[in-house]
């Protein structure tokens, strides 16, 4: 199943929770979700890696889940990292971090996302594949006047800003140039880019999302997307739990059903893995024992 | 509407992740027509006359117990459900109202029956939440593009 195999990582930077003083935890469905995340992948697709730093690492560890990730945990490249970025306004740059530091081609794949089936073949041809575009909703997608700047920093004149932004919890890149075209623009704008917002999404969404689609647009590279509406139902191999996350962290109950259901869909696709079976042996299944 | 359902539930940390580790297809619990028939009764009576709850509990575990289904499991899905729907009762959130119904399932509640329960509908269906909702979330619990609170793929899991 592995011999056209690519491989995927997938990042837990916990900086910017823990560099506020929080407490850095996921709950249950959480953690089954990048549980079936990463075996899916290996199962299908190919090898993964997890880049965190040493509290993530921590928490991986108390779940028992280090063995989770064929390709290995590295922490060295986000723990040591010092690149002059605020983990609050640009709390996703440990995957851009990541995915500078990861030899291409290779997927960059939200824990929050799950392949479910091979798709080697549809990246093949690809140059750029993202998971689907966004519109240019103008609460995220700010103007570029309204966007914080670090000083001296100008907005190329070449940018078109008329593309989509390209949703990046999965991101294929082939071409190392063009990754690194693409990670050398975003860092530009988030280094030493320390204003705060009024909200926290807007800078974070341009640095990753909509410069991806404009660096492309830039090279004339075209950005293929796995889905072409992210609520088809002709949808068949992917799921991405996106903003219910934020329901899900509110609702016990909601996890619990959530859960169930993808239990259900995986369970038996996954109970070969040991690691998985423990987990939920141990987490998740009714001992009814009351 | 008021509900009252309480029930003993001494596992609260394991409580909301209680999930059977059974995976094979086709090996889920059956409830005979009549156990059906009687957890539909039991829900509506719940629903519109907490204060029976007591001795409607009894006769749903005796009833149980005779037809050998698990009823501390049974118990379970069921206050899951009740929580649930004291909290749609309060956001009438469509998406709460597809987990309802799916939880219902769960109880042994066909969809047929589950709308006779009478539970009002969602203010609106779920993808006029979404097109309707924010362009993107950034409360306490969220940072992302994302419009609303879709889970995109989420057919695939029957949600």
């Amino acid at each position: 199943m592995k011999q056209h195999a690519i491989t995927a990582f997938h990042v837990l930077w916990t900086k910017p929770i823990t560099l506020s003083g929080k407490h850095f935890s996921m709950n249950s469905a959480e953690i089954l979700t990048m549980m079936v995340s990463a075996l899916m992948w290996q199962k299908y697709n190919g090898s993964i890696k997890l880049y965190t730093d040493k509290c993530g690492l921590g928490f991986i560890r108390s779940m028992k889940l280090s063995a989770l990730w064929d390709g290995g945990i590295d922490t060295e490249l986000l723990e040591n990292n010092n690149y002059p970025i605020d983990p609050e306004i640009f709390w996703a740059a440990g995957k851009l971090i990541a995915m500078e530091a990861q030899a291409g081609p290779c997927v960059m794949l939200d824990t929050d996302l799950i392949v479910t089936q091979p798709i080697r073949h549809l990246l093949d041809p690809t140059a750029i594949t993202a998971l689907h575009s966004e519109a240019l909703h103008p609460e995220a997608y700010l103007h570029p006047s309204l966007l914080k700047k670090p000083t001296g920093y100008h907005f190329p004149a070449d940018y078109n800003w008329n593309v989509l932004p390209s949703n990046t919890a999965f991101l294929y890149i082939k071409d190392e140039s063009f990754k690194n075209f693409y990670l050398s623009e975003s860092k530009r704008f988030m280094f030493h880019n320390m204003e705060k917002p009024a909200e926290l999404v807007s800078q974070m969404v341009f640095a990753e999302q909509r410069l991806l689609s404009i660096c492309a647009a830039r090279q004339l590279l075209p950005i293929t997307h796995l889905l072409s509406d992210p609520f088809s139902l002709s949808n068949s191999c992917v799921i991405h739990l996106w903003g219910f996350k934020s329901l899900l962290r509110q609702n016990e109950n909601v996890q619990a059903i959530y859960s169930k259901q993808l239990i259900e869909k995986f369970g038996e696709e996954l109970s070969g893995y040991p690691l998985f079976m423990g987990y939920i042996g141990e987490h998740l299944v009714n001992h009814n024992s009351y | 509407m008021e509900l009252k359902w309480t029930l003993h539930i001494p596992h609260k940390k394991n409580r909301a992740m209680s999930i059977k580790s059974d995976f094979k297809k086709g090996n889920h619990p059956t409830a005979s027509i009549a156990m059906q028939h009687y957890i539909f009764a039991f829900v509506q009576d719940v629903i519109n006359q907490p204060n029976n709850l007591d001795r409607s509990k009894a006769w749903l575990k005796e009833y149980s117990e005779n037809e050998h289904l698990n009823y501390s499991e049974l118990e379970y899905h069921l206050n899951v459900f009740f929580e649930l729907l004291a909290e749609y009762s309060k956001t009438k959130s469509p998406l709460l109202y597809r987990f309802l119904k799916l939880q219902a399932q769960t109880c042994y509640i066909n969809e047929d029956r589950f709308n006779l329960l009478r539970i009002s509908y969602p203010y609106h269906d779920f993808m006029v939440e979404i097109i309707k909702s924010s362009a993107c979330c950034h409360g306490k619990n969220c940072v992302s593009s994302s419009p609303g609170s879709g889970i995109v793929g989420g057919h695939l899991i029957g949600l």
